[in-house]
């Protein structure tokens, strides 16, 4: 057989590969968003928004969870932006090659791929424990601490990108390195913060296991952050295996709010990252 | 590393300009990157309000020297400059090691030279630097030209306004952007860009401008428009450009120096040194004959 032909023949193997590779995931996340939607769609209404769960067989909604997850995520999410940028910065701009930040940058590696029910567990042994309960705060440094590696990496990664050029034309006018860092580096980058955020976001948005070990859940509304607090994952984890078709329903519709939260927190990032982009 | 590379024992020919008028001066300067050693003793005297040029194949140092004269090299802590730095007659090279080594090298040195007080930021306010690729800052267009401004001064927005529209008039970019002031700099064409970073440059009032090959990405429109934009800026600042563009050299410059591996081979008025160029390799280097 000729070269030629061999080649061509590779390469169609390579192509039908990749296609039917493609089409594998595709319709994974078809049936996934498929099954969401048919099951969910359906228990939509007002009171999911109003009323909190309800007894087996009564009429309730997901209040109390869509509220717990919201504050733990937000505050979970803005200790991990707050403190991941600041690192991440520390690891591009001043510390990076330091035997300390070489330490940090391996640390951060570590513990961005620490299963969640580990950090879960650590959570609970320092926040839960000693203080005789679970809380909305456990839950809440639970997520940080998931979401912190993923921002700090995504932001030394974005940092790195720019130009050394652009950071001494700007010590070149006088300006203080922080001050460069700050007014200049940042807004170059700031499309890459806004999606490392994202991806903060997305990572914590589902998580189950770390907030049953330090939220617990809690059938009732609640904004106290000093007592346990509802999230729509552990709604879903305790409804979803209940034997209870009322209860099986509304955990369908809590899985199609985690889903629709995520994608259109996607969409919106995509949305200002361009607009950061552009101007 | 005993061995002295010859261009180090070679004569060189050195015709400064009076010290009298000299707005910013390198003496014996030796520059370092970590153990390499990239500058040997250069001398550049730089004349107030006249444009000095600075020419030589590629690694010989230009950007080098440009770079301590400024001290942006204060960024990385491996690098360090030894010698003296005088801007106005006072010594500001910053580098605190400088001092020591001057001394072990020098024996001393002259007492009579007082280490002035100006701090860093306050020589990099008057020695400002445009850079080979244009580093347009991620803001407005008048924010770019405002930012040095705002480091030192505050100033209302009237006055920001009158700053701005100068130091755009002078970097002649006025009249492509006044209409966008609030538009964003990364918008604009790369000719157009450097234009705005030497309007930045010179919207702080410094007395030095360096500029290390300006040009270099630019189309020859722009770049007969940039060195327009020099020949004007000479009368109110002083310029040091480093060019691999021989005539541009020649259009432009008052006084050239030849640079060779580290070392300031030549220094004469710029018709002398091109027509009448004294060592052999600027000989060389001025009509082709070398890399
Ligand atoms: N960051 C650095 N670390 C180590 N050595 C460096 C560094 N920058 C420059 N050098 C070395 O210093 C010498 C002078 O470099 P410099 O950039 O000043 O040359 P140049 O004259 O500006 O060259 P070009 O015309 O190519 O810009 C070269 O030998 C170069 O390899
Ligand atoms: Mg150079």
């Amino acid at each position: 057989m000729d070269r030629a032909l061999i080649r061509r023949i590779q390469n169609i193997i390579f192509v039908v590969l990749t296609a039917v590779a493609t089409l594998i995931a595709l319709t994974a996340l078809v049936l996934i968003l498929w099954s969401l939607l048919s099951k969910g769609i359906g228990g939509i209404d007002s009171k999911i928004f109003t009323m909190t769960q309800p007894a087996p067989g009564s009429e309730g909604g997901l209040s109390n969870a869509i509220m717990g997850s919201i504050m733990m995520c937000g505050i979970g999410l803005l200790i991990a932006v707050f403190v991941g940028i600041l690192a991440g910065t520390w690891l591009s701009e001043y510390g990076g090659n330091t035997a300390y930040g070489h330490a940090v940058r391996f640390l951060n590696d570590v513990l961005l791929s620490a299963p969640s029910i580990l950090i879960g567990l650590f959570v609970y042994e320092i926040l839960v424990r000693p203080f005789h309960g679970f809380s909305g705060w456990a839950g809440a440094v639970a997520l940080a601490i998931l979401a912190m590696p993923i921002v700090t990496r995504t932001t030394e990664d974005i940092l790195s990108l720019q130009p050394s050029a652009l950071r001494e034309a700007g010590m070149a006018l006088g300006a203080s390195r922080a001050f460069v860092i700050r007014k200049i580096v940042w807004k170059a980058a700031r499309a890459g913060l806004v999606t490392g955020a994202l991806l903060g976001f997305a990572r914590i948005s589902g998580e189950t296991a770390p907030l049953l070990f330090t939220a617990l859940g809690n059938q009732f509304f609640s904004a106290d952050l000093s007592q346990p607090m509802a999230s729509l994952p552990t709604t879903i984890f305790q409804f979803a295996l209940s034997a209870y078709d009322d209860w099986q329903r509304l955990a369908w519709v809590g899985a199609l709010l985690i889903a629709v939260a995520v994608l259109s927190i996607n969409i919106i990032g995509r949305v200002i990252a361009r607009e950061a982009r552009r101007s | 590393m005993n061995d002295i590379p010859a261009h180090l024992t070679e004569e060189v020919h050195l015709a400064f300009p009076s010290r009298d008028n000299l707005a910013i001066e390198a003496r014996k300067l030796d520059f370092f990157y970590g153990k390499t050693q990239a500058l040997y003793g250069v001398d550049l005297p730089v004349e107030r309000h006249k444009i000095t040029a600075l020419i030589g194949p590629s690694g010989c140092g230009k950007s080098t020297l440009l770079r301590a004269l400024n001290q942006i090299y204060d960024l990385y802590p491996k690098q360090h400059a030894v010698g003296r730095i005088l801007l106005d007659g006072h010594d500001v090279l910053a580098d605190r090691k400088s001092l020591s080594r001057l001394r072990e090298r020098d024996g001393g040195g002259d007492d009579t030279m007082v280490r002035s007080p100006i701090d860093i930021a306050g020589l990099r306010a008057r020695v400002g630097m445009v850079f080979q690729k244009p580093t347009p800052f991620p803001m407005s267009i008048y924010d770019n030209v405002a930012f040095g401004v705002r480091l030192y001064q505050r100033k209302s927005r009237a006055e920001m306004d009158v700053i701005v529209e100068k130091a755009l008039r002078r970097a002649a970019l006025w009249d492509e952007v006044k209409d966008k002031l609030h538009s964003s700099g990364l918008g604009l064409s790369g000719g157009q860009q450097q234009r705005l970073c030497v309007a930045r440059g010179i919207a702080v009032e410094p007395d030095v401008l360096l500029l290390d090959e300006p040009a270099s990405a630019l189309d020859p429109v722009s770049t007969a428009k940039l060195e327009e934009t020099l020949i004007e800026l000479r009368q109110d600042f002083t310029i040091v450009i480093v060019t691999h563009n021989l005539q541009q050299a020649a259009r432009i410059s008052n006084h050239t120096g030849f640079m060779y591996l580290g070392r300031m081979m030549e220094f004469q008025p710029t018709e002398e040194l091109f027509a009448n160029p004294r060592g052999q390799r600027t000989r060389d280097y001025v009509t082709g004959r070398f890399g």
